[in-house]
């Protein structure tokens, strides 16, 4: 018997525990294609950061294909591919600062991806709005009013209790709404 | 209705996510946003959350980098064979550690218990040297010159066993 045998084996006796892996990578490849651009625009929101999102989908995704819940329907695979996206980025935030999500100064985040934001009208008008509220704020607007999550998704997916959802999103889309019209207001929009 | 909350909130809520905000909505909605704040301000920021999403999924040169899905089947793919390796090979490396520290109790025990016969040993072998300088006149004393060089050869040849067995598990250590 061969090592190749022997881990064939302790992965088949995984895949046995955990019930059959019905994803192959003809189907994963179908679900990354309409996945991934709104994952990786959820990231690249909420972090202000291109190359970062870059690197924390990667991750999302190979944590999902290790976790092995590729038997859940797309709309449970979603939300688990977004609560991992936003582990991850919570992750990120602690390990170099020991910081929570509140505690990240907003000026770090400003430069809400640089890639392409002169390309983009939407952009022009959210990246300096976006900017200014904290990333806790962005992540539920985001999930809220872009990904169109319900306030029960928001919370399995940002671990925040279902309760206080609609508070902070009363809250955040207040402050939100008068940076975007503040936006609006600027002269050089105005030209 | 709510005082903090708006009640028709989830309606224009609703229809922006499906897309019928404004165009799909009737005059009654239009009217209530057109008075309400709160709906207002929702209306404002989802359209524009919703039309910066639009333009990052309709942009080719925009999105995630050059990553492909089979890319990152097979770099799953490793991953598990490597935990599905770790996990294999777990028990024998807590067996061999289990193994290691039984090793050098059992030595130290042995060498407790049995102290006072290797001491012994030791010094007969000792003694066997300082009797042989005694006699360099003698033919044979270059033999039992090197006999006296017992002890010391045998103490080095220890310590140098516990030192590259030291380094031997340091390194295997570090593999791990």
């Amino acid at each position: 018997m061969t090592w190749d045998d022997i881990i064939s084996q302790a992965k088949t006796g995984d895949m046995a525990e955990t019930d059959t892996l019905l994803m192959d990578e003809e189907i994963f490849a179908a679900f990354y294609h309409r996945t991934s651009r709104a994952v990786w625009a959820y990231l690249a929101r909420v972090s202000g950061n291109a190359a970062l999102a870059d690197d924390l989908l990667q991750e999302s995704y190979l944590r999902f294909l290790c976790a092995r819940r590729l038997k859940d329907d797309e709309n449970t695979c979603r939300s688990y591919l977004f609560r991992i996206a936003t582990n991850l980025l919570r992750d990120h935030w602690r390990r170099p600062q020991t910081a929570t999500l509140d505690e990240i100064p907003e000026t770090a985040l400003i430069a809400a991806d640089s890639r392409h934001s002169e390309r983009m009208d939407s952009q022009a008008l959210l990246g300096p709005a976006f900017a200014r509220l904290g990333p806790r704020e962005r992540q539920l607007l985001w999930l809220a009013y872009a990904e169109g999550c319900t306030h029960r998704e928001i919370s399995q997916i940002t671990g925040l209790g279902a309760a206080s959802i609609r508070i902070l999103l009363f809250r955040a889309r207040r402050k939100m709404a008068r940076l975007l019209r503040q936006q609006m207001l600027k002269p050089e929009r105005k030209s | 209705m709510n005082l903090l909350f708006c009640s028709r909130q989830k309606e224009v809520r609703e229809a922006l996510h499906r897309g019928q905000w404004p165009e799909g909505c009737d005059r009654r909605l239009h009217a209530h946003v057109a008075v309400c704040q709160e709906c207002k301000d929702l209306v404002l920021v989802a359209q524009t959350l919703q039309q910066d999403r639009r333009e990052i999924m309709q942009e080719p040169n925009f999105g995630p980098s050059s990553t492909t899905a089979a890319m990152l089947w097979w770099r799953s793919e490793l991953r598990l064979r490597r935990g599905a390796v770790e996990r294999m090979t777990r028990p024998i490396a807590i067996t061999e550690r289990f193994a290691l520290v039984g090793m050098v109790i059992a030595v130290v025990g042995l060498a407790a218990w049995q102290w006072k016969q290797i001491g012994d040993w030791l010094f007969s072998l000792i003694d066997t040297t300082s009797a042989n300088t005694l006699y360099t006149n003698d033919p044979g004393a270059f033999a039992f010159g090197t006999a006296g060089w017992f002890p010391v050869l045998l103490m080095a040849g220890l310590g140098t066993f516990v030192v590259i067995w030291g380094v031997a598990v340091f390194l295997l250590a570090e593999k791990d």
